[in-house]
């Protein structure tokens, strides 16, 4: 009895070992059922290694034969399972880890429930079986082991099934925590402003919270806080009623249809900013018409008497602009439209930063705008952030005086020189084909010495994830000198783009793993280099 | 002043852009003072301004974590107003049975703010307000100290030469007529020319243009960090030269640097970064290079010594400052160009290439708080007369004011 479930207890703790590990993917994958089976069905060899099954499979098959040979089966049982077992499941190097698993009061109830159930099956299986008969035989022992084997395989499950358990607790505890948060916006007079588009919103966000810090009390989601819940929290922990905020500005993102409806419902912005719409997260929304709609959300959540603030270069933003909806709406260009009210041109970029005369063509008033920031999608970002200031009464001086001190983000086309005089520039976050380009431009202008790009490719881009990479190929092998493809699944696509042009074979570099690439940077990369490091962290580089 | 020791309360950090600069500063001056004089009681003011004390604070290892009130030993605190008290209250933050306010008296407050909210006059004024005894210069010499335009008027009018300038506020800037009158004044003065915010000590915002796209970029970024930018005309060929000051009557003098750097003036990163991976000793002004004594002549560094003199009792100051000055050695031209009234580490340097190592230093400039403090209590503030009494009789309405 007591050996039956101790063996029990040796499988929970696999059990327990391997849902802590799911639980890391299933948090990624928003704690989304379908989402959660797609990449298990995509991804078969990240937890369903031939290893464990062999190692499992074969165990049970092996521990027979022993058996039957006359091996003493309780030894057996838990040699094999404690020892083997033990070297059949040590975890293999996870080669990404970009996003560690958080234990948020969530994350924690629900994987302990996961643990729960996965122990609570085991230790039945071994109290019913231990129940009949004093003896404890072979057969038992095998049974406990085939319980344990089939709970482990299905443990990923056990999380979904340990969130649907708390489903009711965690509802309502949502639902509190919602209300919370809107009692509070409503007992304040902040003014809301929501951003949106596939890229792009958490820059403008931390540009315009900069512009307007220069005459309002602004405060902002931190970092890339862009879902329900996100913004709750922040609102519940961070405005303080007795600051006297003027502005709570928040981005806002979105995986399917109806999400940003939801948060606009809760925090009823009364101006919202669309950038772009592109195909981000495509596998997930299914089609771009989707996204439109999805993104549209935030305009048609406006009151009439709200403000629209558009980038009309994008010409999807552009028909929502033209749908008249509401009052207010503010068009801005960087490309030279006729109509938009605000528009930039001049537009000169140097390894120094940014410079752009940004002209107001409702008052005719046209100032010089400077800034550290590079890439062109950050003259459209400060420009959406401009037309929104102006609306809110600051004079394009004020405005000018603010972004002259804006810095770049962490991880988002960020340059910096390496006292050695290697250049950076740390694009880690980019995961869409224009801001990609983007950055190439960047790297392009660096003609001092090599100009390197080291990538895994771009992501998440459903049907056109293989075309959008090798356009990338392309792209890259116009602006670099050296093209560094650390190996994933995109690296086909890419190289197929790069080989498509004259980019001397020599100097596309492909490595297996990250290891190879570092290796490779650290004995080929001199001062005057510059080194583009996209959609790839570069700490482990330098 | 139990056991015969003095308190030193030493107040750092504060809402200043050289927040951390300030704490290498306090660890500096923490560890010179003489500990058989001396009782230390580390006063931190956030970066939000609250105001915190305790043990931890005299390791500089505390100050890497995200939030300094989280490490254990570390309270808030605030500095009582009533000159009743003189010291510290602690109250509990958390109420409780067993727990008490807890009182800390200080016998002198040391401040090594820099900056905002501590180097001009600000925390002087509220020192004043307690009655307690501080080291450094008072509430006006460090607020004209600080300003670099009210610094260049007083200098003026003493007849102690000084740079030519345009100074403007960020009001006047933002707007379209002002700015092209102000961009035509500095093309009047003629570039090279310095962008410099006004009120702040560091070399954050300052920035040498050549022209006037550089001068629009580099006023607009000093605009965020002043109410009063001004810009002035670069002294072509000039040498800067520093010297320190300590003394409420009889000044002294202290031997003359020349900072050494490849660009006209220490950026922020070059004056506190350069040296690595040092310690708090490096961290500081140490590390710079800099020539000492200074390679000038016997005349030339006697007359700066008198300009300094003469240029801190200009301001009104006592205690001690760090005098920087821009010299063409060979035409014998010099300009005072501006006053350090908390420099960073207190110019202890320059104090031991004169022969005061930098406890003594500190024993000075404890002694000169005290004379001052008792200088002030000779100073009448109460004076009285029957007016109470004349109202009481009358009421009121018979007073006419």
């Amino acid at each position: 009895m007591i050996i039956l479930l101790a063996l029990a207890l040796v499988w929970s703790a696999y059990i327990i070992w391997r849902v802590r590990i799911m639980a890391r993917l299933y948090q990624l994958e928003g704690y989304q059922f379908q989402r959660f089976i797609n990449w298990l069905k995509t991804h078969r060899e990240r937890y369903a290694s031939d290893r464990y099954m062999i190692g499992f499979v074969g165990g049970v098959g092996i521990a027979q034969v022993l058996i039957a040979l006359g091996v003493d089966a309780v030894w057996l049982h838990f040699l094999w399972w404690t020892i083997v077992g033990f070297f059949v499941a040590y975890p293999e190097p996870v080669k990404e880890v970009k996003k560690k698993f958080v234990w948020t009061q969530r994350a924690t109830r629900l994987t302990v429930t996961a643990f729960v159930v996965g122990t609570a099956i085991n230790l039945l299986a071994a109290l019913a079986l231990g129940l009949q008969i004093e003896d404890v035989a072979a057969w038992q022992l095998l049974a406990v082991s085939v319980v344990g084997l089939l709970t482990f395989a299905v443990a990923p499950l056990l999380l979904p099934m340990g969130n649907s358990i708390m489903y009711p607790v965690e509802s309502s505890l949502r639902r509190g925590f919602r209300e919370k948060a809107r009692r509070k916006l409503k007992q304040s007079d902040v003014k809301v402003i929501g951003i949106t588009g596939s890229y792009g919103k958490t820059s403008t966000k931390v540009y315009l919270a900069h512009i307007l810090s220069g005459k309002f009390r602004v405060l902002a989601t931190p970092k890339s806080y862009n879902t329900l819940m996100g913004i709750c929290i922040v609102i519940n922990n961070d405005l303080d009623l007795e600051y006297g905020y003027d502005f709570f500005i928040t981005e806002m993102g979105a995986y399917v249809r109806g999400e940003i409806a939801e948060i606009c419902e809760l925090v009823k912005p009364e101006t919202g900013i669309l950038i772009a719409i592109g195909p981000q997260h495509l596998e997930r929304f299914g089609s771009i018409e989707n996204v439109e709609l999805a993104k549209y959300e935030l305009i048609e959540a406006l009151p009439q008497n709200g403000v629209g603030v558009f980038n009309v270069d994008d010409e999807r933003v552009k028909r929502a602009y033209e749908k008249d909806y509401p009052d207010t709406r503010y068009a801005v260009t960087v490309q030279g439209e006729e109509s938009p009210r605000f528009a930039a041109d001049n537009i000169q970029h140097t390894v120094h930063g940014l410079k752009f005369d940004v002209t107001d063509r409702a008052t005719n008033e046209t100032r010089t705008f400077n800034t550290r920031l590079i890439g062109l999608h950050n003259v459209t970002n400060i420009l959406l952030a401009t037309a929104t200031a102006r609306h809110y009464g600051m004079s394009l001086n004020e405005i000018a005086m603010r972004v002259a001190t804006l810095e770049p983000e962490e991880h988002r086309l960020n340059q910096r020189i390496l006292p050695g005089g290697v250049t950076i520039l740390d694009d880690a976050y980019n995961t869409n084909p224009i801001g990609a380009r983007n950055a190439l431009e960047v790297l392009g202008l660096y003609t001092n010495g090599r100009r390197i790009l080291i990538t895994p490719g771009i992501v998440e881009l459903g049907g056109i994830q293989a075309a959008e990479n090798e356009k990338l190929g392309r792209q890259a092998a116009e602006h670099c000198t050296d093209i560094v493809l650390v190996k994933s699944r995109e690296t086909p696509a890419l190289k197929r783009g790069v080989e498509s042009t004259d980019f001397d074979r020599k100097h596309l570099h492909i490595f297996e793993t990250t290891q190879e690439a570092i290796q490779w940077y650290q004995q080929t990369v001199r001062p005057g280099d510059t080194v583009l490091f996209l959609n790839d962290l570069s700490d482990n580089y330098l | 002043m139990m056991n015969g020791k003095t308190t030193v309360g030493v107040i750092f950090g504060s809402r200043s852009v050289e927040h951390d600069v300030s704490i290498v500063t306090a660890q500096q001056v923490m560890r010179t003072l003489n500990p058989s004089r001396y009782d230390i009681v580390p006063i931190y003011i956030t970066r939000d301004g609250r105001w915190l004390t305790g043990e931890p604070l005299h390791d500089i290892k505390t100050f890497q974590g995200e939030d300094v009130l989280t490490v254990k030993g570390v309270q808030e605190t605030h500095l009582s107003s009533s000159t009743g008290h003189k010291g510290l209250m602690s109250p509990p933050l958390v109420r409780g049975f067993f727990k008490r306010q807890q009182f800390q008296k200080i016998d002198v407050i040391f401040p090594t703010v820099h900056g905002s909210h501590g180097e001009d006059g600000t925390l002087q004024g509220l020192l004043e307000m307690v009655d307690l005894p501080y080291v450094g210069t008072g509430v006006m010499a460090s607020a004209i100290a600080n300003n670099k335009v009210l610094t260049k008027a007083v200098l003026r009018d003493a007849g102690i030469p000084v740079v030519e300038a345009v100074a403007f506020t960020r009001h006047e800037w933002l707007q379209d007529e002002h700015r092209e009158r102000i961009l035509n004044e500095i093309e009047a003065m003629g570039y090279p020319a310095f962008v410099k915010p006004s009120d702040l000590g560091s070399s954050i915002g300052i920035a040498r243009v050549d022209d006037r796209e550089r001068a629009l970029l580099h006023i607009d970024i000093a605009a965020n960090f002043s109410r009063q930018v001004l810009v002035e005309k670069a002294v072509v060929g000039c040498i800067e030269i520093n010297c320190a000051v300590m003394g409420n009557h009889e000044i002294q003098t202290s031997v003359l640097e020349q900072p050494l750097s490849a660009e006209a003036f220490l950026s922020y990163e070059e004056k506190y970064m350069r040296g690595g991976e040092g310690g708090v000793k490096q961290a500081g002004m140490k590390g710079a290079d800099r020539i000492i004594p200074a390679p000038i002549s016997e005349e030339l560094t006697a007359t700066i010594q008198d300009i300094a003199r003469r240029g801190f009792m200009a301001i009104g100051g006592q205690g001690t400052a760090r005098i920087d000055f821009l010299v063409k050695p060979d035409e014998n031209e010099v300009y005072l160009n501006e006053f350090n009234t908390m420099p960073g580490s207190l110019a202890f340097y320059l104090w031991e290439a004169t022969g005061m190592n930098g406890a003594a230093v500190c024993d000075e400039l404890v002694r000169l708080a005290k004379e001052r403090y008792e200088e002030k209590r000779r100073t009448t503030f109460d004076f009285k007369n029957p007016l109470i009494e004349h109202v009481a009789r009358r009421g009121l309405s018979g007073i006419k004011k």
